[in-house]
């Protein structure tokens, strides 16, 4: 829905990263680049930000109850 | 025991010691890991949440945000203690209330303590649409990593402290040469440095034993901490050994008797 606030493997906060990560890959830099600039050396933390689709625009759209 | 700082940075630290066996190191690791405390919350009342997320998935994610930490004035409730009318010294209310449309972040967090907030004001929480709203009361309380991992202080790590021989003058190096990582090589030689630098010790052994062999020093240990924030690293070096002695005089104290 959201990206994770912490990496599911390590348990190091991410979710604050996020929005710098989406202005450099939209900027039009490597997620590669972004990534190392960002400080998440381990390929768990870079598997969320990769991996990851923000699907709360989407799930907003319906009614909870 | 010989102690050296390799690296310092608020987001590591890197130790290397050396005389100590790999059990002494070890249970370091797990100390810091599992027995420091750190601030967390615990408990969330929520008052109002028509955001798209559910109740639990909010008050989880909330649970996950580190806060800073002051070991001083707080102390960790007992079991038997009750979350309602728990006095100051052990916990500590947080209150949010926001409308949207907006993305909710941890700076929203309105905490009773001004010395414990969030590490990441950036953080978000919830995006609200136009006419939801968020309201809730929160209660953080000082924990320790075995109970949960949202309590642990950071993470730690060693390793031995790698010694290579390279012996790029054998007779097998042209066979071998293009089975190192790229990376490994400078001027089309292996060269030490590179190989550390760039983690390719593991590649880099066993490929072939003549040109290249790995050995590792058994008393001599990188040891990496690196906290999420909540704490710094010193901090929970001596609060995991301060920890780790009163458990070992409870145990001699309890054997004498």
């Amino acid at each position: 829905m959201m990206i994770p606030i912490r990496c599911f493997s390590c348990g190091k906060p991410i979710a604050h990263l996020y929005d710098e990560y989406n202005e450099k890959v939209k900027k039009g830099e490597e997620p590669k680049k972004a990534l190392d600039d960002l400080g998440l050396t381990r390929f768990c933390c870079r598997a969320q930000f990769v991996g990851h689709v923000d699907l709360i625009d989407d799930a907003a759209k319906f009614k909870k109850f | 025991m010989k102690v050296e700082t390799l690296k310092k940075s608020k987001t590591m630290l890197s130790l290397q010691v050396q005389g100590v066996s790999i059990s002494y190191i070890n249970a370091i690791r797990r100390y810091i890991m599992a027995e420091v405390p750190t601030m967390a919350i615990e408990i969330v009342e929520f008052r109002l949440n028509n955001s798209p997320m559910y109740d639990e998935m909010l008050a989880h994610r909330l649970g996950l945000i580190p806060l800073k930490t002051d070991l001083k004035s707080y102390k960790i409730p007992t079991k038997e203690m009750s979350y309602e009318n728990m006095s100051a010294e052990y916990s500590l209310k947080l209150t949010l209330k926001e409308q949207g449309p907006k993305i909710v972040r941890a700076s929203d967090i309105k905490s009773k303590d001004p010395k414990v907030v969030p590490v990441f004001p950036n953080t978000p929480i919830v995006k609200l649409l136009d006419g939801q709203e968020l309201e809730f009361e929160a209660t953080a309380v000082l924990g320790v990593g075995k109970d949960h991992v949202k309590w642990s202080p950071g993470t730690v790590w060693y390793q031995n402290v790698p010694k290579l021989k390279i012996n790029n003058n054998s007779a097998k190096f042209d066979e071998f040469k293009d089975k190192y990582p790229s990376k490994a090589l400078l001027k089309g030689k292996l060269d030490a440095d590179r190989i550390i630098k760039n983690d390719l010790i593991d590649a880099c052994d066993g490929v072939c034993d003549e040109i290249l062999s790995v050995e590792y020093e058994p008393d001599k240990f990188i040891v990496h901490i690196e906290p999420w924030g909540q704490l710094d690293p010193k901090e929970m070096l001596t609060t995991a050994l301060e920890t780790f002695n009163a458990q070992l005089k409870e145990l001699q104290d309890l054997m004498k008797a």
